[in-house]
């Protein structure tokens, strides 16, 4: 009791007591020695009613005799003063917590004649220290508060059954399987700067597995404003960085996959705003993407068509050859195909696929003239070929007609001479046959009866095929569907290609040949094939029949006939080929698809 | 006294090069037989084993190349010596013919001389006395 209070009047210090004792928001009872409770101030009775002449254990606990351990006998004989927890009951008979407070009141003789209890309810914090509790156990996060040196002074459940039971411990061994410090410590932060800091930490678990954890320390405070404790609450985000990796991952995939792709991708939303805008794209139209991307410039990139196509919502188009123009206003032939994309039923943009013709275009460019130098070349050597055979005619008739002159023998000179005009007259044929072959004829192509042409031809080798002693028969296939082909020159085809097969029987020592002119279709391809007994070709002749002047016939072919032959058919989109056995005959056969032969009205394919 | 004259072989479908040749090498003192195809032709060889046959190689029926390797094959008539005359090429043509490599392994010797058309006497004839050298 201080010395202020000491020096105040007596009356005013009782008027104080009094006050004190009546109005101080705790129990207060006076025992004597029996028990009974002499005195006790407003709030003992509000709580457990009036206690004149009553026990205490009658007032407290609604008992009728002495508890076993009873404090205030203890101070009745010690006279120490005690504090305990109680539990009692209020007046209407409810369980209730108290802190009880007992001190000795002595008397004159300075014996303890009575004790004073004073009590107050704790019933309400019991049951929050309880709640909270539960709350600190069960919570679905890890919590637990750690001290000044990092240790965990007390830890929930979720901490014991993931990081195992290791109170006591430093906390960057328990969360963290490590033997130091933390660089990033956030109970360190809170240790220093008093705030409540959150950071993303990596653990290992008591299986040594990887755990993320969102971390969040806030200073706890027991006593005074110095601060003892962190507590540190962190939550599993393993599953969400799992998560979160393999949308990064497949995210990295497609962006690969686009900025790689050889064609350029853009793709826009429904307002026309770029948000796809890859590398070939950038390269194709000669812009970066970063001055597209997040703009309403897809109209700029993407075909008209598909930009309606978005706007209307249908499906997706592809545009075999169009033209777009890039940032600098040249027209760029491209192969597109877009697709118009959906969440769900909502139309949320497009995406096209743009692939650069230019390469494509240069290269047939450089194909069709490789092809026709190739071919310019190819006739000139076989120009020389077909001259050489001539050449050496007229070189054998000079020397012939000199040799007949030296030697003074006029049926020598008369032969040599005979060669020479005969050399001469092959060489006008020739250049007349090959300006007829490389001027052609205006086609005229119709649909045709592959029949009736076939026919014609074997009606007009009849004559000549019965005077070689040659059977010349014709095979029709029943039904076939007229084909779009100019009729002449199917007419001059199977015309060399007979008269061919009748020399060959005429070159064969079999006496009785045949040739066998036959029409067929077979999966919508039209075969003319011409079949002889003749007498063959072996493998070098086979190799040569369709160069242009290759004859074996002498003195009597150009060997332009076969070349006029090939030249037609490959108009035709057809193919020729020859089958031949030395001794046994040779087959000739044209095969026409009909989906490459030329449309009516339309000029033929030129293979200039 | 008169040497006997050396037997050379002339085998072309072209009447106008046997011609030709024929009347080539008859002036310069050689006896020239002609054929007109392959066939003619070997057993031409078969009865006279001449010093030389010239062998055009396109012809109908059988070709010159045809006929070489059977000559080559022949172990009669193996060692009379071949020369090709032709139209083709000699090296855009006549090199690319694997003529030389039979079915069964064996591998003719080269023919000893090859001459293309247009045929020049001169030149035919140079190459003949070559080869009758050897």
């Amino acid at each position: 009791m201080n010395a202020a209070f000491q020096s105040l009047p007596a009356e005013v210090r009782n008027w104080i007591g009094r006050q004190l004792f009546e109005h101080v928001p705790n129990n207060i009872a006076v025992i004597d020695r029996d028990f009974s409770v002499l005195i006790s101030n407003e709030n003992f009775r509000e709580v457990f009613g009036d206690p004149q002449g009553k026990r205490c254990y009658e007032v407290y606990k609604g008992r009728k005799s002495v508890c076993e351990q009873c404090m205030a006998a203890l101070t009745f004989e010690d006279g120490k003063v005690r504090v305990n927890d109680e539990v009692g009951t209020d007046r209407n008979g409810r369980p209730a917590h108290y802190v009880v407070h007992i001190a000795p009141v002595y008397d004159e003789l300075g014996r303890v004649s009575s004790v004073i209890e004073m009590s107050y309810d704790v019933t309400e914090t019991k049951s929050l220290q309880k709640e909270y509790n539960i709350l600190f156990e069960r919570v679905p996060c890890f919590v637990s508060v750690i001290n000044r040196d990092l240790r965990i002074v007390r830890a929930n459940g979720l901490v014991r059954d993931t990081f195992g039971e290791k109170s006591g411990e430093h906390c960057y061994e328990v969360y963290k399987n490590r033997s130091q410090r933390c660089s990033d410590c956030p109970a360190l932060k809170t240790f220093a700067d008093g705030k409540s800091n959150r950071s993303e930490q990596v653990g290992v678990d008591r299986n040594g597995c990887k755990t993320h954890l969102v971390v969040i320390t806030a200073p706890l405070s027991r006593s005074g404003n110095e601060f003892s404790h962190v507590i540190e609450m962190s939550t599993d985000v393993t599953d969400i960085h799992k998560l979160s990796d393999e949308l990064q991952k497949e995210h990295e995939f497609l962006r690969v996959l686009t900025d790689n792709a050889m064609d350029a991708l853009v793709a826009v939303n429904e307002k026309g705003v770029v948000n796809v805008f890859n590398r070939a794209a950038e390269a194709l139209f000669k812009t970066e993407s970063s001055a597209v991307i997040g703009r309403a410039m897809g109209d700029q990139f993407l075909p008209r068509e598909f930009i309606d196509t978005i706007a209307k919502g249908c499906g997706s188009m592809v545009l075999p050859d169009t033209v777009v123009a890039d940032t600098q206003g040249e027209e760029i032939a491209v192969r597109f195909s877009g697709s118009v994309l959906y969440d769900g039923e909502r139309v949320i943009g497009g995406a096209g696929f743009l692939q650069d013709l230019r390469p494509l275009k240069k290269l047939e460019q450089e194909k069709i003239e490789s092809e026709r130098l190739a071919a310019v070349g190819q006739t000139v050597a076989q120009l020389a070929h077909g001259i050489k055979n001539i050449l050496t005619g007229l070189q054998g008739g000079m020397y012939v007609v000199k040799s007949g002159m030296r030697a003074g023998s006029e049926d020598r000179t008369a032969k040599g001479w005979e060669m020479l005009e005969r050399n001469v007259g092959r060489i006008t044929d020739m250049v007349k046959g090959f300006l007829s072959f490389s001027k052609g004829h205006t086609p005229k192509v119709e649909p045709i009866d592959p029949n009736a042409v076939a026919e014609d031809v074997q009606k007009l080798y009849t004559d000549a095929a019965q005077q070689k002693g040659v059977r010349l028969r014709f095979e029709a296939h029943a039904g076939i569907r007229k084909a779009p082909m100019d009729r002449e020159d199917m007419h001059t085809c199977l015309a060399n290609l007979v008269s061919n097969a009748m020399d060959a029987c005429q070159a064969s020592e079999n006496s009785e040949c045949s040739v066998t002119l036959r029409v067929a279709e077979v999966d919508d391809v039209v075969i003319f094939e011409v079949r002889d007994t003749g007498c063959g070709m072996d493998y070098e002749i086979k190799n040569k029949v369709f160069t242009t002047f290759f004859t074996t016939k002498g003195l009597g072919g150009t060997g332009l006939g076969l070349m006029v032959t090939r030249k037609i058919v490959q108009q035709h989109g057809g193919k020729i080929s020859v089958d031949s056995t030395p001794g046994e005959g040779s087959v000739f056969r044209l095969e026409f698809p009909r989906d490459r032969l030329p449309v009516p009205g339309e000029d033929k394919r030129d293979l200039k | 006294m008169e040497r006997k004259k050396k037997v050379i072989i002339i085998v072309d479908d072209e009447p106008d090069v046997t011609l030709f040749l024929q009347t080539a090498l008859e002036d310069n003192g050689y006896t020239a037989l002609t054929a007109a195809n392959a066939a003619e032709g070997l057993s031409l060889i078969r009865r006279e084993r001449p010093a030389l046959v010239c062998l055009d190689i396109l012809m109908p029926e059988e070709s010159g190349i045809s006929l070489f390797q059977k000559i080559k094959s022949d172990p009669e008539i193996r060692d009379v010596a071949v020369i090709f005359d032709s139209g083709l090429s000699l090296a855009r043509d006549f090199e690319r013919l694997d003529y030389r490599h039979l079915p069964d392994g064996t591998t003719l010797p080269e023919p000893d001389g090859f001459i293309e058309k247009p045929i020049e006497a001169e030149r035919f004839l140079a190459l003949v006395e070559k080869v009758l050298a050897r």
